[in-house]
């Protein structure tokens, strides 16, 4: 089974994906999680 | 999340409508302490400030991930005083576990819109509905009317 998500673009930083959320007019997903 | 609902195609969609971000909790402690982040994973739904609308813990299968997407957009959107956007959100969430509180808040909706006829409608229907639930409780003053 795949453990990459290929097909969601992830951002790197938080502040990367509010950057790319002000430019494109849209919310922030961020999810938190511990590496397994 | 990464094995198994976030691989879906639906997921990968209904993600498209956002900037997405993963951050490991424990090499990003800053912004761990910053969200009161105590369990993982905590998915976080986010105005482009940074501003938390709506939050969910515990892993979300890929047969919930819409419904609690669609609850979360309605809570972005009423965060941002946008009520009529926020009450067609919460009126795509629908069943269990989540129509109860979408009822309310679509009710809430209704009523920041001064809809007042929505919003009984909307409240009476969750009386109805889900007798017992929470949100029937916080509703219930309106059941002898």
């Amino acid at each position: 089974m795949s453990t990459a998500t290929e097909a969601i673009r992830w951002h790197r930083t938080l502040e990367e994906a509010q950057a790319d959320a002000r430019a494109h007019g849209r919310p922030v997903f961020l999810d938190f999680f511990s590496p397994t | 999340m990464d094995t198994v609902t976030y691989p879906t195609p639906a997921a990968a969609d209904q993600l498209s409508a956002f900037s997405n971000c993963r951050l490991d909790s424990h090499a990003h402690e800053d912004a761990t302490r910053r969200y009161g982040v105590a369990w993982t994973p905590t998915l976080l739904f986010l105005d482009a400030e940074g501003r938390e609308a709506y939050r969910f813990v515990g892993f979300l299968p890929p047969e919930d991930f819409a419904t609690v997407l669609a609850k979360a957009r309605g809570h972005l959107a009423a965060t941002a005083g946008r009520w009529d956007e926020a009450e067609r959100w919460f009126h795509q969430v629908t069943g269990r576990p989540y129509g109860a509180s979408a009822l309310y808040w679509r009710g809430v909706a209704q009523a920041r819109q001064g809809n007042r006829d929505g919003f009984m409608a909307s409240w009476k229907e969750l009386l109805e509905a889900y007798p017992g639930s929470p949100w029937a409780k916080s509703a219930s003053f309106l059941a002898g009317r």
